[in-house]
């Protein structure tokens, strides 16, 4: 009997000693600690990369996410909340609330334009603020230190200048608004959400951080992926930021420095028509490349541009105003990048659909994201120069791009506008004056890949779908020529006011 | 030997006792109410005097009584003792009725059994007869109106599918507030339906915290006691049963038009917006209705009126005025997606074979289980092997071991589709307008066949923007290819030393028992895409996905029983760790030759490659103190603290206790001769239970407190990571403390039986996503925030109306109420909207936050909302007004109540007559809400080509019209109102068995049953089409609709 207890406390012994010290720690194996990942500055630049693959990432909402895929759904949500760019039917729906219209009510659900616009932008900003929170205290050479903190703090302008100009009408004339929630911190339990603050402070943020970027990035000016933010990209985000403001010799100063990069050029011939999928082309400045485990397949840019794929544009083409395509001169080789007005009979061939976006291979869904060219920061600079006052420089910065896409007609067409900086054309009128002619360049040759309903508030020009024999399938029925119409900016997502007690639903949403 | 002594004492007392009274002699028979067999031995006793004798070989016994108030107690050992009032009568015969099955049920608890009428908590049980009655696959929906408390899901029709089970209330709002299933012992981690239900023995449910306190850690949200079957001492039996039955649909389909209706539909919703959005004159809507319908913006007809399901051209279909269909027009087809999808008179057979036995040395059962199950969706089917074998060995008297294993293995074809994506056919299928046909037709609407004269599908191409453009989910299902196979195996294994014999002195009573416990499941999904239409077309695409879990616990139990006199004790020191693990392994790959390749191996193209681990560990210490005196009081306490490794480890540790007493009055001096008492314990208990089953998505968040980057976000090739969530080091145990009193009770003879618990159950430091502002990064963090009370009783009564020989007839009612209210949020918060649904202080979980319908207005046909303009208005209906301003509406919200019933439960009845039995159970709901989702989004659809509800047949046409349905208007859109809440009340009829018993024992058998059942057989509620028992949050969807099963058998016993 003795025996029994011998054996009862041996197992009971054995039991107890089973559990070692530790048993009780248990981690993830696809996630890290933030401690862990800090350690180096190769760690930090795995954060820095997070950031940049939610660039061209589907989500931000708990639905439609395939109509979120990052910054070129922002490019194209923007591009058909104006005039130029326009869906020829319904098709399965994605895109057309916004052409439409039809987002801004729906700012209750988690599943639509202004949640997940709020969502991803401000995804980009706490992320940013982690790295950002490292500044001090991340070891290793200060060198590389620097060059992660200052493409941070380029990220966190970029993401800022998308917010604000989503959510409040633009810079001036509006400084006093309302802006949104500025964070420069790192988001712990202990936060709290902000209130709205104003334009100005929301743009003091963007210019300090991007002075900070700049400066810093200016020590080491390589560019190891094409997807980072080196010193010409944030002088580019800079130059648009001051465009926006109406500060044209900033303007001048950074579109100047973008394009100083060494081998960027503007794209010419084969590559104009190689369907913008190329992240090294020449003259691309910023963009992703995508692999294919990350092509997000329906949900990506180019299943809603390119109508020969089995994807969402065959049954909803994006499509170029009828207007604007007559604007361009049959000598012009971007005219070429839309069907004209007959119809093949393809989905691709449907009139005025678009070919200037196109997969790079259809099989695989593949192509990379192109976020910013040289031909941006080229109209940036011209357009800057003319309201500068710097008229000729202006026009010859606009030649050295006309020059390339219409080599016949270019000088005839320059030569007939007023050497004037007032922009008299308006959303369909006749281009008459330089600047008139720079809009309109810039109109076609960033078609869909700049974000149009933002110069429209910034250019307080509305816009008007009612030219002649228009090809727009929705035409809204309120004053689309009003400069500031409340419809031309997103609702704040309710979620923000559920869960932020600086923001009051009845006083801080934008007008309804 | 005891017995014989006794019945000489009793006879040696009668005889002295016949020399002294005047008396008549009483005689009769004891039978066991069981299976009518003499029962011998049985003592008789006159109540109220030492007379007494004993029954004989046949059962036969006789007894002299004195007048006619003379009361007999019979008393046999594992029966529970009756007594009989004599009257004038010269013959009484009785029925005793087994102690151990129907009276004192013995029932299972924490690390343990107990009986009911001793124990301190509150329990629930279901019989394996009633389970057997069941024609299911998943155990978890036998639970649906068994036992009182207990509420569970319809669950989907899916075979093979589980229900979600909920017991008395909902305790969490972020954590799971699923019960713990703990099998023989161990806390389950397979798959529920992986168990076959022919292998239950019983099953209990622990409801209040005395009952479970001792599974602490896991136990906040009731546990579900599953015992599986094991071999009994004595003769082998053996028992063979088949099972055959077909299935249909159990919620018939919601009411939707036919191809006229919707067209006359669609063609006004065109008109309205010509009219009411565009501003066209009235004369020239129609024709513009008519251009767009054809047209190529947002046309409905295809290209060139390819979907003119009528033999006259769109141009003439329409009498512009009226709306109506032209009278000469002809339908060329007239499909029906839904109906196509639907196979009919899907197959369900279930073969089982178990025999069992044994001596006082080894018992063992063993059992094996063949089922196959095709689903009401084509296509769909499931497929399972179990094997069960249990065994206990007792060499010696000091030392016994228990070792059971078991086997699932099962093959799931499915559907892989929820919500609105077209590949679910529940959500396509369902919504398909009725002109759109599902093969290609050419233009007389003829079929067009192939080179082999075989129908083409229509992938419709050019459909309606919400009538699965460039799809056909008929075609996916035959196409595609989702399949699921699952091992599970399962070992339970205890060695146990005791001291119980009274021969070990000062050592006796001590037990020590180690018990290890291990669970193992896997499964293999396959999704398969053909590369010829449909998601991956060119390409083709096949992802699979490997996961594996395996869990153990592993514990040490010390035992002290002791009876000292009137007084017993029983000690239990305990240690217990829990260990889960967790592993994902999956690929996807792109480009493959042709269809049909279910392997990756051929693939070109890697789409996708991931794996990840996770892992969870609890340890704990227990004990429990029982006490009793006399079998009258009863006393428990128990104790565990419970270390999880979801927690930082100072937040890590949970200590949690209850108490209980229980008083058997029917023992008291004082009521022991009531003849009408049979038992009555009264029983009250308090204590707590914790939870740490966080959910992030529906699923366990593992690592609760941490901050992480979540290292899936490479950018191409360089390795990239996101901030995944926000530290918080606090993060701890949801607590409960519950509150339970009630009695249990055998009355009349022991016909009739009440239970009854009252319970209040307070939930604290509830663990939620407490709410950051979203541009912060994040939508919250998890956090302990609020405070939650459920409350309510749980009532059954059962009732034997007749009770002889030969019939047998009983009736059993459940009801349950129960009440929630949430106590506490955040310290500056007491509202957490979500969607349309609120969790606000002093109101019940997800109630319904919207606005207020006020009816159409009948001059303009719109929806008009009552309205209020400031926050605080919301309270005051004085301040409400109307309006047809859908944005003001948005922000005119009020609490429109929420799913839970006012009282909910069952009532059932069996009925035995010779050799016939016969069962039926119902179950109702009255009271609550529901959010019909998929019958709202029949009135209201978000795209063309979407089907409507025949309601809207009523909707406001003209001037003057009043209605509750605003005028139809294409891509009109609402606010969200009551107009979408329906009554959630319900009653159905759940269960009917009939069978007959044959007694074959001249040809060797011991019994032969013929028997029928069907399953889900009826349903009423509010609206055809409605699924009253979707979730518990009070919402319908886009689902596999529930089956009924009618099915017949025949059980072999040898």
């Amino acid at each position: 009997m003795k025996k029994i207890f011998y054996i009862s406390a041996l197992s009971l012994a054995l039991g107890l000693s089973s559990c070692s010290k530790d048993f009780l720690e248990t981690k993830p194996t696809d996630r890290v600690d933030a401690p862990t990942l800090f350690e180096t500055t190769d760690g930090a630049q795995v954060a820095l990369d997070g950031i940049y693959r939610m660039l061209y990432t589907s989500g931000w909402a708990t639905g439609n996410t395939h109509q979120n895929f990052g910054i070129l759904s922002t490019k194209l949500y923007t591009s058909l909340m104006g005039e130029d760019l326009l869906q020829d039917a319904q098709g399965n729906g994605w895109f057309y609330f916004d052409y439409r219209y039809d987002v801004r009510s729906r700012f209750t659900a988690t599943t639509w334009r202004p949640y997940s616009t709020w969502n991803f932008y401000y995804n980009i900003v706490s992320n940013a603020n982690y790295i950002l929170a490292q500044e001090e205290t991340l070891p290793g050479d200060p060198a590389v230190v620097s060059k992660i903190m200052a493409q941070a703090y380029a990220l966190r302008a970029y993401a800022y200048f998308q917010l604000i100009q989503s959510f409040q009408q633009t810079y001036v004339g509006h400084e006093n608004a309302p802006g949104v929630p500025l964070y420069t911190e790192p988001t712990t339990s202990a936060s709290e959400g902000k209130g709205r603050g104003t334009v100005e402070e929301v743009y003091a943020q963007i210019n300090t951080d991007l002075d900070k970027a700049i400066s810093m990035l200016d020590a080491d000016k390589s560019q190891a992926h094409k997807s980072h933010i080196d010193y010409y990209v944030a002088n580019a985000i800079k130059a648009n930021v001051a465009l926006v403001q109406n500060k044209w010799t900033d303007a001048v100063t950074h579109s100047t420095a973008a394009l100083s990069k060494s081998g960027l050029a503007m794209i010419t011939g084969d590559d104009l028509q190689s369907g913008f999928n190329n992240r090294n082309l020449k003259s691309v400045l910023w963009g992703s490349e995508v692999i294919a485990d990350q092509s997000g397949i329906y949900a990506s840019f180019f299943a809603h541009m390119d109508a020969r794929a089995d994807r969402y544009a065959r049954s909803s083409r994006k499509v170029i105003y009828n207007w604007l395509y007559d604007q361009i001169p049959s000598t012009d080789e971007r005219k070429a990048w839309w069907q004209g007005p007959t119809d093949g009979g393809t989905n691709d061939t449907k009139p005025y659909n678009q070919r200037k976006f196109r997969y790079s291979d259809l099989a695989t869904d593949l192509g990379d994201y192109i976020f910013m060219r040289a031909e941006e920061m080229q109209l940036v600079k011209a357009e800057a120069l003319a309201h500068a006052g710097r008229l000729p420089e202006a026009k010859t910065a606009l030649e050295e791009l006309m020059k390339l896409r219409n080599p016949q007609g270019y000088q005839a067409i320059l030569n007939a506008m007023t050497m004037s900086n007032s922009l008299t054309m308006g959303s369909i009128g006749s281009p008459t004056t330089l600047m008139d002619q720079i809009i309109l360049q810039r109109r076609i040759e960033l078609w869909g890949e700049s974000e149009r309903i933002f110069d429209i508030l910034r250019l307080k020009t509305g816009f008007n779908r009612n030219a002649a024999n228009s090809n727009h399938t929705a035409k809204p029925n309120w004053n689309t020529l009003d400069p500031a119409n409340k419809e031309f900016i997103l609702t704040i997502p309710q979620k923000e006011f559920d869960g932020n007690p600086n923001m009051d639903a009845t006083k801080d949403q934008n007008p309804m | 030997m005891k017995q014989k002594l006794l019945s000489f004492v009793l006879l040696f007392t009668l005889f002295i006792g016949a020399a002294y009274a005047q008396n008549r002699q009483v005689s009769g028979r004891v039978t066991s109410a069981s299976d009518g067999s003499p029962l011998a031995g049985v003592s008789v006793v006159v109540v109220g005097t030492t007379d007494a004798t004993q029954t004989d070989a046949s059962g036969s016994y006789s007894i002299n009584v004195s007048g006619n108030n003379a009361t007999l107690a019979f008393s046999y050992i594992g029966y529970a003792t009756q007594r009989v009032n004599v009257g004038s009568r010269s013959v009484v015969n009785a029925q005793l009725i087994g102690d151990d099955t129907e009276l004192d049920e013995v029932v299972v608890v924490a690390y343990g059994t107990s009986t009911r009428s001793a124990f301190t908590g509150s329990v629930a049980t279901v019989k394996a007869e009633t389970i057997e009655n069941r024609p299911i696959t998943s155990i978890t929906k036998a639970l649906d109106g068994a036992a009182p408390g207990v509420v569970s899901t319809l669950g989907s029709g899916q075979p093979g599918s589980d229900a979600t089970v909920r017991v008395r209330g909902f305790g969490s709002i972020n954590a799971s507030a699923n019960p713990l299933y703990v099998v023989d012992g161990i806390p389950f981690n397979g798959d529920l339906n992986s168990i076959n239900p022919n292998d239950i023995e019983s099953l209990s449910v622990l409801k209040d915290a005395a009952a479970s306190t001792l599974y602490g850690s896991r136990a906040a949200n009731g546990v579900v006691m599953i015992t599986t079957k094991k071999g009994k001492e004595g003769k082998v039996s053996v028992n063979f049963r088949t099972n055959v039955g077909i299935a249909s649909r159990a919620v018939k389909r919601y009411d939707v038009m036919d191809t006229k209706e919707y067209l006359e539909t669609v063609f006004q919703a065109y008109k309205n917006d010509e009219i009411y959005t565009k501003g066209t004159p009235e004369g020239q809507a129609g024709v513009n209705a008519v251009n767009r319908l054809k047209g190529t913006v947002d046309p409905i007809f295809g290209v060139n009126e390819q979907y003119n399901p009528y033999n006259v051209p769109v141009d003439q279909l329409f009498d512009l005025s009226t709306g109506k269909i032209n009278s000469n027009a002809q339908l060329k087809w007239n499909e029906n997606w839904l109906d196509e999808v639907m196979a009919s008179n899907p197959v369900r057979q279930e073969y089982q074979f178990d025999a069992s036995g044994g001596s006082d040395k080894i018992k063992t059962m063993a059992s094996i289980n063949a089922l196959k199950e095709d689903g009401l969706l084509k296509t769909t089917s499931y497929d399972r092997f179990t094997g069960r074998v249990n065994t206990e060995l007792k060499p010696v008297d000091w030392f016994r071991t228990t070792m059971s294993t078991n086997f699932a293995r099962s093959t799931t074809n499915s559907l892989e589709a929820t919500g609105s994506t077209t590949s679910n056919v529940w959500y396509s299928s369902e919504q398909m307008a009725p002109l759109y046909p599902i093969w290609e037709r050419d233009a007389n609407g003829d079929f067009v066949l192939d080179v082999d004269g075989n129908r083409l599908f229509d992938y419709g191409l050019d459909r309606a923007s919400g009538a699965q453009q460039n799809f056909n989910s008929i075609a996916t299902l035959y196409d595609d290819k989702y399949y699921d196979i699952r091992n599970n195996a399962g070992a339970r294994g205890m060695i146990e030393f005791n001291t119980k014999d009274s021969k070990y002195g000062a050592f006796q009573g001590f037990t020590l028992a180690v018990n290890l416990g291990a669970d193992y499941r896997d499964n293999l999904y396959t999704y398969y895409y053909n590369p010829y239409f449909g998601n991956a077309a060119g390409s083709g695409r096949l992802n699979k996905q490997s996961r594996k879990v395996f869990s153990y616990t592993f514990n040490q139990l010390l035992t002290w029983d002791r009876t000292f006199d009137k007084h017993n004790v029983n000690v239990l020191l305990g240690h217990e760790n829990y260990s889960y693990k967790f592993n994902h392994l999956s690929a996807q790959k792109t480009g493959f030759p042709f269809g049909g390749i279910y392997e990756l191996a051929p693939g070109s193209t890697i789409a996708d490659a991931d794996s990840y681990e996770n892992n969870e560990t609890i340890e704990s210490y227990f004990s429990r103190l029982e006490y009793n005196f006399d079998g009258k009081y009863y006393l428990s306490s128990s104790f565990r603290a419970d270390g999880s490794s979801r927690f930082y480890k100072d937040n890590r540790w949970g200590n949690f206790w209850s108490i209980g007493g229980a008083w058997r009055i029917s023992e008291e001096d004082f009521l022991k001769d009531v003849s009408w008492l049979n038992s009555f314990t009264i029983k009250s208990s308090y204590g707590g239970q914790g939870n740490n089953d966080l959910l992030f998505d529906g699923a366990s968040a593992y690592y609760a407190w941490q901050a992480f980057y979540d290292l899936t976000w490479n950018n191409a090739n360089n390795n990239g990571g996101k901030v995944s969530s926000v530290e918080n080091k606090r993060v701890t145990w949801e607590k409960n403390k519950a509150f339970n009193v009630g009695f249990d009770g055998r009355f009349v003879d022991n016909r009739l039986t009440v239970g009854f618990d009252w319970y209040t159950r307070k939930t604290t430091d509830m663990l939620l996503n407490r709410p950051l502002a979203l541009s912060l990064g994040f939508d919250g963090f998890n956090d302990n925030v609020g405070d939650m009370k459920n409350s309510g009783f749980d009532l059954s009564l059962g009732y034997d109306v007749i009770r002889n020989s030969e019939l047998t007839w009983n009736i059993t009612a459940m009801g349950s109420k129960v009440k929630n209210e949430v106590l506490k949020l955040t310290d500056g918060q007491n509202e957490i909207i979500s969607g349309s649904n609120i969790i606000r202080v002093g109101e019940a979980l997800n109630s319904f936050y919207m606005a207020r319908s006020a009816g159409v207005d009948p001059g303009t046909g719109d929806q008009l909302y009552w309205v209020y303009d400031n926050k605080d208005d919301e309270f005051d209906l004085s301040k409400h007004y109307i309006s047809n301003d859908m944005g003001k509406a948005a922000a005119s919200r009020v609490m429109l109540g929420n799913r839970i019933p006012k009282l909910y439960g069952s009532l059932s009845t069996s009925v035995t007559y010779k050799n016939f039995d016969f069962s039926a159970m119902t179950t109702y709901s009255i009271g609550g809400k529901i959010y019909d989702v998929v019958g709202y989004s029949y009135m209201t659809p978000l795209y063309i080509g979407n089907n409507f509800s025949r309601e809207m047949l009523r909707a406001w046409k003209q001037p003057g019209d009043v209605t509750d349905i605003p005028r139809v208007q294409k891509e009109a859109t609402y606010t969200l109102t009551d107009r979408s809440l329906v009554d959630a009340s319900y009653f159905s009829i759940k269960n009917i068995a009939i069978g007959y018993t044959f007694n074959v024992k001249s040809i060797g058998l011991n019994s032969v049953r013929v028997f029928a059942q069907g399953d889900n057989l009826a349903l009423f509620s509010a609206r055809q089409g409605l699924n009253p028992q979707n979730n518990f949050t009070g919402t319908t969807g886009y689902v596999y609709t529930p089956n009924r099963t009618i099915s017949a058998g025949v059980n072999l016993k040898f």
